[in-house]
């Protein structure tokens, strides 16, 4: 079972980028899997206690994350905010929050109707000029608004 | 106490009949009949009607 799972990873190999193979062959598949080996995330170190920098900032991440996207390898990948997987996620969460229904200020929720209120008079303006002028400018004018 | 006399003119409002709220201020004689004018409304960007605001009584 080994044995096929590596070969297939041989096969795979040749087909990476130079870039991607150097990457796999500092971390291969899996050894992400304990925290402190995994290059995307900052890690203490246990001697010290001081909390050391990721090795790969996250736009190469990203970098790393495309590339490997490209060639269908992205599985492989340690876990990263980069990866496509962590960003569906996160598009959902975004998705449930934004889908509720904002209430607005009070000018948002009044806005369609002044607008709309705007533009009914804007239509009937020439009409209203027309009568006006006729009215002698406004001599005749009876109907003054309050 | 004797009331006190009304001035000759008043400051009145000239409402833009866009309905934008927008107006303009005038004064006039309080004898003359109400202003109306054609002016132009910043916010529909357009000369429109503005006409003179009914006045509050007492004032």
């Amino acid at each position: 079972m080994a044995a096929t799972a590596s070969s297939s990873y041989v096969a795979l190999a040749k087909t990476l980028p130079p870039r991607l193979l150097r990457f796999f062959r500092r971390w291969p598949p899996g050894t992400a899997d304990t925290p402190k080996l995994n290059p995307f995330t900052s890690t203490v170190n246990p001697a010290t206690g001081k909390w050391q920098d990721p090795i790969f900032s996250l736009r190469r991440q990203a970098d790393i994350c495309k590339m490997a996207r490209k060639f269908g390898v992205e599985q492989l990948l340690p876990p990263t905010p980069k990866s496509a997987m962590s960003r569906e996620k996160r598009a959902l969460e975004v998705k449930k929050v934004t889908s509720k229904k904002v209430k607005g200020q009070i000018w948002e929720r009044t806005l369609m109707e002044k607008v709309n209120k705007r533009k009914k008079a804007m239509l009937n303006m020439p009409a209203l000029i027309k009568e006006w002028k006729l009215k002698g400018h406004g001599r005749g004018w009876k109907d003054w608004p309050k | 106490m004797a009331k006190k006399a009304k001035s000759r003119t008043v400051v009145v409002r000239l409402l833009s009949m866009a309905l934008t709220g927008f107006f303009k201020v005038r004064t006039r004689p309080r004898t003359h009949r109400p202003l109306s004018m054609l002016s132009y409304d910043p916010i529909v960007k357009q000369r429109v009607l503005f006409l003179e605001q009914k006045r509050k009584k007492g004032h």
